[in-house]
């Protein structure tokens, strides 16, 4: 809960366990690999995630952008199409879907790490209150239990679509302690994820 | 300016009987009439000009005929100056009419023709074809047929012109009338015929009455008595419906003429008595007269002379009152020869002298001589040849000037006879000779006449015959030309259609072609095209397979310079993972269907190398494959694949202890939901929970791929050995199963 949820679409099997044992060790969770777009809405809906990774190709009734499409239209969570398709056609109808990233197989692990790192940071920002964060006490005012400061410290930096490992660079704390900060935060939001966590910010006047 | 000062003049002089509204304006026209603008002056003679001939027209109307005369002739003049064509037509038609009226006959023919002329120049046809159809009733009264044909078809043209059928249906009776008057009997049929149709066709009796008048005058002529009789019936009829009292009176009488001459005096008598009483009551005396005439005629017929004279004398009455001194002449004549019948020669001889005097009166030689030759023969009968002699002689003389051999015989027939009082024999053989000459002329004129008519009727006949043949031709000429047309039509329209279809079948037949050829090349594209594609799918199925043989073979290479036995052993299952991998591509190349695999075989293969690849005895552990032959989709086999090899690798490796005897069996069959496959062997079991928990990389994997499958895992496991059993969902197969 406390980490970054991702959602794998891929259907080769291999490569989507090898993503997720890339990202699983860097302080990103692996809410879900699906193997067909059937599977993917499902996903979308039971496994909350903070960013989904798109194959463009994929087994079941719709292609990857269509998935983008209704990823925009219903759930505002930021997703990377991940594919070995490069021809003019395919990309065209691609970026129509306004994706965050754009990664072409084969790819290296720096290079999905930096496109989901820029994408997070994107969405953060595109998503933050026009009027900038809101105050610590304008946050309390909507919750049953009042954040810390220290907490409020975390909630500003996750709102920069930073993960628990810079964060606990950045405070100069421990990821553990990052993590049970999150978590607090959620809970007294009363949200599931970090993406919920900028939502109900950006709603807040 | 002179003729109109004239005009009016005239107009003050010819109006003092009329109205004083009209002498009022021609007065102050005349005042005035040099005080004002030339232009006024004629507008005002022009209005004053018209309302003289309307007065003139209103006086006609009254029967002031002497009036009207002056005024129409004043008008006339007038309009003469204007030059005005329909006004002149207009007055002289009107002149001429009060001067028929006013019995100046002659006068009234000149003043016809300029209506004629002037009728023609302003368009009034109608009034042309009055004007001549009246001067060819004047001409036949006055027994000049010949001008009055003339005139009847001028008159018969204009008709036509005005298109005036009933007019012209009358004319065309009167012209064969005329034709009969003339002895041209068959153009009289012809005509009176032709009048009959027509005026049949146009349903008036009276005109029809009239045409049945002139049909019964030509069968009296021609002497078909019957017939004559039966179209006089016809008109009387005619005439009763019609309500034309003078008509019925001139159809009775005419129908008593008849009679007289079929020899039915008693029957003729009634028709002309009913005649006589009509023509009475009605006022119309020289009709009135010609039926005492005929009654006259009735009853001398009968042998009462005494009472025909008493009707000639009556008729003689009528004629002196009423009529012309022609009829007079005629009645004078008919007397004497009545009174020279009976025997009363000096009645004779009075009523001779005065119809003599009536002759010369009218400087007519015809009925001078034939009131001679009456006379000279009442002398005969009174043994007077000496005067006798000279009358004949005067009427010998007029007979040779108008070379009428009819006198010429009569004459001489009268003086033979006195010759013969006189006893001079030799003289009347020779008068009697000389007559037989004059008499043979006659008969030679009539023959020759009668000649003529025959060729006359014969050359109409042939000239008819040719008519009508030409006719004939015409109309076959017509049906041809017309059949030819249609003919020429239907084949143009035939050419041009039969070039349409040619033209529609030639495009659909060269687009066919076309297509076919078209059709047949894309088929030789498409066929080329596909076996291009096969030829480089299995090329890429050869290369993926060589590739991942060069990847096995690169694991197999660091195996042997790895000491590590743990290392050793992942780089041998990573190359176990390849080789079962790259199997399924050979499978793929080298068998038919690019698309699918063949199950038994790949496994087959599959089992061999693990069995090699783990250099396990078979000997010891037995290999019991019961694999259903069925083609699967390379997305199935692939995760199917693997998944054998993790299970069979995993037996193999750990389920016996070295030198253990035992069996491993995989088992795949088609089931109602999809695929059922099975892994197991007789060694040392695991339990689920162990499966589950594993974190080991094959098993992992195994639960990967089941995942992808979407497929179900059951695990038992105990001493006696393993199972696992997978269902794999129908939908992931795809095809082929």
């Amino acid at each position: 809960m406390s980490e970054i949820c991702v959602l794998i679409v891929e259907d080769e099997v291999l490569i989507a366990e090898d993503i997720a044992n890339s990202l699983n060790l860097i302080d990103y969770k692996v809410s879900g690999i699906a193997y067909s777009s059937e599977k993917a809405l499902d996903m979308l809906v039971s496994r909350q995630p903070d960013i989904v990774l798109l194959d463009i190709n994929i087994k079941g009734s719709q292609s990857g952008i269509d998935l983008g499409r209704i990823i925009n239209e219903k759930y505002n969570i930021p997703f990377i199409y991940l594919t070995s398709f490069a021809d003019k056609a395919t990309v065209d109808e691609a970026k129509k879907t306004m994706p965050y990233g754009y990664v072409l197989k084969p790819f290296s692990e720096m290079e999905l790490y930096t496109s989901m790192e820029v994408a997070l940071y994107r969405f953060a920002n595109e998503n933050k209150n026009k009027e900038g964060l809101p105050g610590l006490d304008e946050i309390n005012r909507t919750l049953s239990t009042n954040l810390t400061g220290k907490e409020y410290e975390v909630l500003t930096d996750l709102c920069q679509g930073l993960n628990n490992k810079q964060i606990s660079d950045r405070q100069f704390i421990s990821v553990n302690t990052v993590k049970t900060h999150v978590r607090q935060i959620l809970t007294k939001m009363d949200v599931p994820n970090r993406t919920s966590v900028i939502h109900k910010l950006s709603q807040m006047k | 300016m002179n003729n109109k000062t004239t005009g009016n003049k005239f107009f003050v002089a010819s109006m003092h009987r009329t109205s004083f509204r009209t002498l009022f304006r021609i007065f102050l026209f005349c005042f005035f009439a040099d005080s004002i603008p030339a232009y006024a002056q004629e507008k005002i003679a022009s209005s004053a000009t018209q309302i003289a001939l309307k007065e003139a027209l209103a006086l006609k109307e009254k029967g002031n005929c002497e009036d009207a005369i002056s005024l129409f002739y004043g008008a006339y003049r007038q309009f003469e100056v204007q030059g005005d064509e329909q006004a002149m037509t207009t007055s002289a038609d009107g002149w001429a009419t009060c001067l028929l009226s006013s019995g100046k006959v002659d006068s009234a023919l000149a003043v016809y023709q300029k209506v004629i002329q002037h009728g023609k120049k302003a368009a009034d046809f109608e009034r042309v074809m009055f004007a001549y159809s009246v001067i060819s009733e004047i001409a036949r009264m006055r027994g000049n047929p010949q001008l009055s044909l003339e005139n009847n078809l001028k008159c018969a043209h204009y008709c036509q012109l005005i298109k005036d059928q009933k007019t012209y249906s009358s004319r065309l009776s009167i012209i064969g009338s005329n034709y009969l008057e003339l002895g041209q009997i068959d153009s009289a049929y012809s005509y009176i015929k032709k009048g009959l149709q027509l005026k049949e066709s146009i349903r008036d009796t009276a005109l029809l009455c009239i045409a049945y008048d002139h049909l019964g005058n030509y069968y009296r002529s021609t002497g078909e008595l019957g017939k004559s009789a039966e179209a006089f019936l016809n008109a009387l009829k005619a005439a009763e419906i019609a309500k034309n009292d003078s008509q019925i009176g001139s159809s009775l009488m005419a129908i008593g003429s008849v009679l007289i001459k079929d020899n039915h005096p008693e029957k003729a008598r009634e028709y002309v008595e009913r005649a006589r009483v009509m023509f009475d009551t009605l006022g119309y005396p020289i009709y009135y007269a010609n039926t005492l005439n005929l009654l006259g005629r009735i009853e001398s017929e009968e042998g009462r002379e005494d009472l025909a004279l008493q009707h000639y004398h009556q008729a003689l009455d009528v004629f002196l009152k009423k009529s012309s001194r022609l009829r007079v002449h005629g009645q004078y004549l008919l007397l004497a020869k009545a009174y020279k019948n009976i025997g009363d020669y000096s009645q004779a001889w009075n009523f001779s002298a005065s119809a003599l005097q009536t002759a010369l009166e009218l400087k007519d030689e015809t009925r001078k001589a034939e009131t001679l030759l009456l006379q000279g023969q009442i002398l005969v009968l009174q043994q007077e040849g000496l005067r006798a002699e000279a009358l004949f002689k005067e009427a010998l003389s007029i007979g040779s000037k108008l070379k009428s051999p009819a006198f010429q015989v009569e004459s001489l027939q009268g003086l033979m006879q006195i010759e013969e009082q006189r006893g001079n024999y030799k003289e009347a053989l020779h008068l009697l000779r000389e007559s037989q000459a004059w008499e043979d002329t006659i008969e030679a004129r009539k023959e020759s006449e009668f000649l003529q008519q025959l060729e006359a009727k014969y050359k109409r006949r042939e000239q008819d015959a040719a008519i009508s043949h030409l006719n004939f031709e015409k109309e076959l000429m017509d049906f041809r030309l017309e059949n030819s047309k249609d003919i020429q039509k239907l084949l143009v329209v035939g050419g041009i259609l039969a070039l349409i279809v040619a033209a529609l079948g030639f495009f659909l037949f060269y687009q066919k072609k076309k297509n076919a050829a078209l059709l047949v090349e894309k088929n030789k594209t498409i066929e080329k095209a596909l076996a291009d594609k096969e030829l480089l799918l299995r090329e890429i199925h050869h290369r993926v397979k060589n590739n991942l043989q060069v990847v096995s073979s690169l694991l197999s290479l660091q195996s042997k310079y790895i000491t590590d036995p743990t290392a050793i052993s992942a780089v041998n299952n990573s190359r176990s993972r390849v080789r079962s991998m790259a199997l399924i591509h050979q499978n793929l190349y080298q068998s038919d269907n690019l698309m699918g695999v063949e199950v038994q075989t790949y496994f087959t293969k599959l089992l061999a190398e693990l069995f090699d690849t783990y250099r396990v005895d078979q000997d010891l552990v037995a290999l019991r494959m019961d694999i259903e032959p069925m083609k699967l989709d390379v997305d199935a086999i692939v995760p199917m694949g693997l998944i054998i090899n993790e299970l069979v690798s995993n037996s193999l490796k750990y389920a016996f202890k070295p030198a253990e005897k035992g069996w491993v069996s995989v088992m795949l069959k088609k089931t109602d939901q999809g695929v059922f496959l099975e892994a197991a062997d007789s060694g040392s079991g695991f339990s689920p929970d162990a499966f589950e928990n594993s974190s080991t990389f094959g098993f992992r994997l195994v639960k990967a791929f089941v995942a992808k499958l979407e497929a179900d895992i059951k695990i038992t496991g105990d001493e006696s050995g393993t199972k696992i059993q997978i269902h794999i969902p129908q939908n992931q197969l795809n095809a082929s199963v």
